[in-house]
């Protein structure tokens, strides 16, 4: 098999090394295909990217618009995708210490660390990015480029949708540590799961 | 009694080395420090240390700083009246404006657009014409526009698009490299002493003048309106003179470096080629219908222009019958008595 | 010791304390940056502590950080060359290339290594996007060497690493940044360029220098191909055939950025779509193989970007609690003579280089260090250069070495943090030997810039 495929398989699944509840494989059920679909739209800023080429290449002619377009699909896509990688548990970390600890110990820190500190930037920053795009929206703000884009309101709430589902994908990661310290939310073993485990 | 105690964070939109365009800031910072004793800090950051640079108005508009530095036709985005306060085409030479800024009704007008805004906008440097940008070619037709991929700011912008360029607005420092790659085709920036800065004479050897697309070019220090109001009448009179004591400064400064970075790329073996007439006013013809555009558009950019056209007419008949003509200015000219 | 020197280093720590512990970088960054940020607020609003620090502008500003990562074109050839990689990988065209590539070297132990050097000292050349090199050079080349029975951190060390000259051998955002920022006609952006070149290709030269001897002397750490056939002509014939294709792409791709034909987004996408020509041809261009590459490419670009997000967080909070202040103190009033300014510059530059990426460290320092140092009559160039090698540096630096999260984005399940760090610590050896060899022989830096543009 190639490289890159980390504990989770191929990204079909949550990560295995938490046990799951029924809320928590909900969410990450929704954020893996929401995930998935906004994958798509790395396609089409390379067909965006390939118009203008040909656009300034055979037509001579760039666009700026075009351009303004392809950076506008490419945020959309990399912020849409963002809890998509929380759910695959694809962030990177550093494991020098982390792997000498048990499976109890690694779930505390990250429940603590989630809820002391991570959810309340994040919801501070949410707050901070919605007033954001609807500033831009009531001054319809357009681009600085005569022939650019107009609605950059749209790009702008972009941002703060995927950093909502960033927000959901770290709630469903909590849960699933306070499954496994606690006991609840119940256990939940999805079909797969219990196909793969035959002797639990 | 003593004075209140002013710490300002202040986020510019160029580097504070840039002559006229951001030194006025450093020494608006520095002088205020010293003519209050220390009591008032106005603190400059680098643009993109605190923020982006084109999210200035929007950052002080909402109080996270007390005030900004910038080049207010970046927001022509928003507000399309903008760019005519910050270097207008066929525009006012600099002494004109600072008369329909400060007597003329402009400062009134800027102040009513920035007030949805809940900004207080201080006119804080000025400098002479930009240059018209540097080209692969010569500039000998207009109809070389057509299909170049420009960097061009300001309503100037508009005016190439018209005549058939793609423009676009890379910020200042990726242009090297976009120059270099033949990512574009030709750019303006500024001034020579800054544009010398930006060494672009190593890869283009066309510099084109004069700067019709912006006679004249202004910074303005960006003030909360929430910020300026709390300030005690002292403190707000020391800031508003130190403004002015900046225009003059980035206005005098600027008029002593352009001229000598305009001579030291002529020693380069810079093209600096002057545009003929026909050329001009070809330009002025266009950018004529492009403000019209506008301001069929908005309300605000169609006040604007007839306040500055209508000055214009007033102040070009003093300046055409009370200044000597150009060519007494002709460093040829100079001290002979023909 | 004052109050900001204390905050500035307590952050430090209890950030590297978390990433210890085992939370994702990216959160890291976030929640520290958040905790110090209450902090700050706290001493100075209840306890009037003499700080610049405002909530409104450090946590109220960073929805405008944030969507100036979000709204950068510079940026969208990132996942586009990442989707190339994964597209090539996939198809095992990569594995093909790099296989035959070794063959051309012949019984050369290490070989595969000095594959991935060459490879990536053009992919330096090319571009200056160090995320997408790191990840490229990972996916294309880490498989093949842990078969060919590679030591793990030797091939985790050399991919991660060599991706890094990206940011140092021309073209290069940082030095046009740091052109820009120091602002002097005498360090344009076009003699830094120049001026990089000749350190950039010597340091890949000593990358492959060190793998050449190191395993000569460790024989297990990089053993010549087993199956080695001589190379005759129909081998020739064969390897030639094999790497062709691949081989035109990516010159191709380069080649048109090199030459200025295209925008490093124009080259990247049609790299991307390339790549996806070349996996038709091999009839491994199925809807199932596409859907997985684009899925792929969002879960890699979405951490790299997540880091970028959280850093953005920290720094916001490191500056607004006065970082810089605490910094241009400890630089200001050095009682040294030029050789020791210069010296103490840089070694500042490569501490805060374990921490901070090089575009903070960029805007902090230069500014502030560049007249000072001018002043002495230094060689603007050659401390500019001397300057990027250490900011290069600080890539691979650990806790906060970028290339080191990106490699460790993209390594086989087996490989840890710790193979990464003993990987990567003679590659920075190899750095700060370099960084001597410019120092001593300023020409290294200078010479060229001077036949180019003549002299200053
Ligand atoms: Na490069
Ligand atoms: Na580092």
């Amino acid at each position: 098999m190639s490289v890159r495929e980390q504990g989770s398989g191929d990204g079909e699944h949550a990560s295995l090394d938490l046990p799951t509840n029924r809320i928590s494989h909900l969410l990450d059920s929704v954020i893996l295909q929401l995930g998935k679909a906004a994958s798509w739209l790395w396609l089409a800023t390379l067909t965006v990217v390939l118009t203008n080429v040909v656009n300034r290449f055979i037509l001579g002619r760039g666009s700026i618009a075009l351009e303004e377009l392809s950076w506008h699909f490419f945020g959309a896509a990399m912020v849409l995708t963002l809890a998509y990688a929380v759910v695959t548990n694809d962030h990177v970390r550093v494991d020098v210490i982390r792997e000498k600890f048990t499976l109890r110990t690694q779930a505390w820190i990250e429940l603590l660390a989630i809820v002391i500190l991570l959810l309340p930037i994040l919801y501070i920053v949410l707050v901070e990015l919605y007033q954001y795009g609807y500033r831009s929206f009531e001054r319809g703000e357009r681009s600085q480029a005569p022939s650019g884009l107009p609605y950059r309101f749209i790009i702008k709430t972009v941002i703060p949708i995927g950093l909502s589902l960033v927000a959901i994908a770290i709630v469903s990661r909590a849960l699933r540590c306070s499954t496994l310290l606690f006991g609840y939310p119940r256990r939940f073993l999805s079909p797969a799961e219990r196909n793969q485990r035959p002797s639990d | 009694q003593a004075q209140e105690r002013v710490r300002w964070q202040v986020p510019i939109a160029f580097p504070s080395h840039l002559v006229g365009l951001s030194t006025p800031v450093r020494y608006l910072s520095e002088s205020l420090d010293e003519v209050s004793g220390g009591n008032i800090n106005l603190r400059y950051y680098e643009p993109g240390e605190l923020i982006p640079p084109f999210e200035i108005l929007d950052a002080v508009s909402e109080g996270r700083y007390d005030a900004g530095f910038t080049w207010v036709g970046y927001d022509q985005g928003s507000i399309p009246s903008l760019p005519l306060f910050a270097g207008a085409p066929f525009g006012m030479e600099p002494p004109a404006y600072l008369a329909w800024h400060y007597f003329g009704g402009g400062r009134e007008l800027l102040e009513e657009i920035y007030a949805d805004y809940d900004v207080h906008p201080l006119l804080c440097s000025m400098i002479g014409p930009e240059a018209a940008g540097w080209f692969a070619e010569p500039l000998e037709d207009l109809d070389q526009i057509d299909g170049l991929r420009i960097r061009f700011a300001g309503i100037g912008g508009q005016v190439m698009e018209r005549l058939g360029a793609s423009v676009t607005m890379i910020p200042g420092g990726e242009l090297y490299q976009a120059m270099e790659r033949g990512t574009i085709d030709a750019m303006e920036f500024s001034a020579p002493a800054v544009d010398r800065i930006l060494g672009m004479q190593e890869i283009v050897q066309n510099y084109v003048l004069p700067g019709w697309h912006q006679t004249f070019t202004t910074a303005h220090l960006l003030v909360n309106k929430d910020s300026w109001e709390s300030l005690e009448p002292q403190t707000r009179a020391q800031i508003d003179m130190g403004c002015r004591a900046a225009t003059l400064y980035g206005y005098s400064e600027s008029e002593m470096e352009n001229p000598k970075a305009l001579q030291d790329f002529e020693d380069e073996g810079v093209n600096a080629q002057v545009l003929p007439d026909d050329i001009l006013h070809e330009l002025r013809r266009v950018t004529n219908e492009v403000q019209d555009e506008i301001a069929a558009e908005d309300e605000m950019f169609g006040r604007v222009l007839e306040s500055q056209q209508d000055f214009m007419r007033l102040h070009g008949n003093w300046h055409v019958k009370g200044h000597l003509p150009r060519s007494y200015y002709a460093p040829e000219e100079i001290g002979s008595n023909d | 010791m004052g109050l900001e020197e204390i905050l500035v280093l307590a952050m430090f720590a209890s950030f590297m304390s978390l990433l210890l512990l085992g939370f994702p970088v990216a959160w890291a960054l976030a929640g520290i940056g958040f905790a110090f940020a209450v902090l700050g607020h706290v001493l100075v609003e209840f306890f009037d502590a003499d700080l610049w620090f405002s909530w409104g502008g450090t946590i109220g500003v960073l929805d405008r950080r944030i969507y100036g990562i979000v709204a950068n074109e510079l940026m969208v050839a990132l996942p586009l060359f990442i989707f190339m990689g994964i597209m090539l990988d996939r198809s095992g065209i990569a594995e093909r290339l790099m296989n035959s590539l070794v063959k051309v070297l012949g019984g050369l132990r290490g070989g595969y290594a000095v594959t991935v050097v060459i490879v990536g000292v053009l992919l330096a050349a090319s571009t200056g996007i160090v995320g997408a090199s790191v990840v490229l050079l990972g996916m294309l080349s880490l498989g093949p060497m842990m078969r060919a029975q590679y030591n793990k951190s030797l091939a985790v060390g050399t991919a991660c690493s060599v991706g890094t000259l990206g940011i140092l051998v021309p073209p290069s955002i940082m030095l046009v940044l740091m052109a820009d920022r120091l602002g002097t006609s005498e360090a344009s952006v076009g003699r830094l360029f120049m001026g990089a070149l000749i350190p950039g290709i010597m340091l890949g030269l000593m990358y492959i220098a060190y793998i050449v001897i190191a395993a000569y002397i460790k024989k297990d750490l990089a053993p010549a191909p087993k199956d080695r056939e001589p190379l005759n002509a129909r081998a020739f014939v064969q390897v030639f055939w094999a790497v062709l294709p691949p081989m035109a792409l990516i010159l191709a791709v380069l080649g048109s950025i090199f030459t200025g034909f295209a925008t490093t987004t124009e080259a990247s996408a049609v790299g991307a779509l390339g790549a996806m020509l070349l996996a038709l041809l091999n009839r491994r261009l199925t809807l199932t193989a596409l859907r997985k590459a684009l899925y792929q490419t969002s879960r890699t670009t979405a951490f790299i970007f997540a880091i970028f997000i959280g850093a953005t967080i920290f720094a916001a909070v490191l500056r607004g609690l006065g970082g810089d202040d605490v910094v241009r103190f400890a630089l200001t009033g050095l009682p040294f003579g030029e050789t020791g300014i210069v010296l103490t510059v840089l070694a500042v530059v490569f501490l805060l280089g374990f921490f901070l990426d090089w575009v903070e460290i960029t805007l902090i320092i230069l500014p502030l260090v560049a007249p000072v140092v001018f002043s002495l009559g230094v060689d603007p160039v050659w401390f500019a250069i001397l300057f990027a090698i250490c900011l290069q540096t600080s890539f691979l630096t650990p806790p906060v070495g970028f290339a080191l999260f990106y490699i460790k984005g993209v390594c086989p399940p087996g490989v840890t943090t710790r193979d990464i760090y003993i990987g990567v610590a003679p590659f920075v050896a190899i750095q700060l030997l370099g960084l001597l060899l410019v120092f001593w022989f300023s020409g290294l830096a200078t010479w060229l810039p001077g036949e180019v543009y003549g002299g200053r």
